[in-house]
């Protein structure tokens, strides 16, 4: 069977029927999609491996009990279980409570900083490793958004929709999770006027 | 033109989700503007390195996890 051409309604359909080999390329086809969306969530790949087989075992249940009903969705649908099951841990294990500012940071967030050292990051110097570095020390609220918009490509109306805020709020954060990142890469900051250009 | 936009606007640009004529204003002023267009070129950039990162579980957790599925054989519920 050749993985490429198959599509995933296609593998979930003989996967009904009892094929186990089709749940295995739809798992292989996902997995790092499914695993950096926990991962960026809960910031621990221990925990990251761990939620992403409680997804698909969740999954398989739904699917193999009739209660997925396919409309060619299956990487958006797995990707909205990741996201609730990883929200639903980082709650838990968070210890202390959330207090954010306008633009929607963690005011403890500076408390992330020591997570990695810097000097772990020069070893590294490698771009997705500095990235993924940079992704975890942002705000909550900024990293919902921008796993949201990059990784289960949710437009910013659905992110508006489903974090229950505006799309200007939305945005907002998606822009203050941009700066922050390119601020981290550059070390340097750039001042924005709120309008740009205007009659 | 009279480009009239905000940096939501901006951002939606980038994002590919801004509407024809956010697009053709957006356009208009980063052909005339290079510092403008320098930060745009910066932000897509950043776009594209998120959209590129992709992380791998451990395999061996994979193949553990489906070496359990295979026994479990999960039965209709």
């Amino acid at each position: 069977m050749k993985n490429v051409e198959m599509s995933d309604s296609y593998l979930l359909l003989h996967y009904a029927k009892g094929d186990e080999q089709a749940f295995s390329m739809l798992l292989n086809r996902h997995k790092d999609k499914v695993y950096t969306t926990i991962y960026l969530i809960v910031k621990n790949s221990y925990l990251a491996e761990d939620i992403l087989q409680e997804v698909f075992v969740k999954a398989i249940t739904m699917i193999k009990s009739g209660r997925y009903n396919d409309e060619g969705k299956f990487l958006p649908w797995i990707l909205r279980i990741a996201h609730n099951m990883a929200i639903d841990q980082f709650r838990k294990t968070k210890r202390s409570p959330l207090i954010v500012t306008e633009d929607g940071s963690d005011i403890f967030n500076t408390l992330a900083f020591s997570e990695t050292s810097v000097e772990e990051i020069q070893i590294k110097q490698d771009t997705q490793e500095l990235l993924k570095v940079h992704i975890k020390e942002l705000p909550d609220l900024q990293r919902e958004v921008l796993v949201m918009r990059h990784y289960m490509q949710m437009s910013f109306q659905e992110i508006a929709v489903a974090t229950d805020v505006s799309i200007n709020t939305a945005l907002g954060r998606m822009r203050y999770a941009l700066i922050n990142l390119r601020k981290k890469f550059k070390q340097k900051t750039i001042a924005y006027e709120p309008k740009l250009y205007n009659k | 033109m009279n480009p009239n936009f905000t940096i939501n606007d901006v951002l939606k640009y980038i994002y590919q989700e801004a509407s024809s004529q956010l697009k053709g204003q957006i356009h208009f002023v980063r052909n005339r503007d290079d510092t403008f267009n320098e930060v745009l070129l910066e932000f897509e950039s950043l776009r594209l390195k998120l959209d590129q990162l992709r992380l791998t579980p451990n395999n061996l957790s994979i193949e553990n996890f489906l070496s359990y599925c295979r026994k479990q054989k999960f039965e209709s519920a």
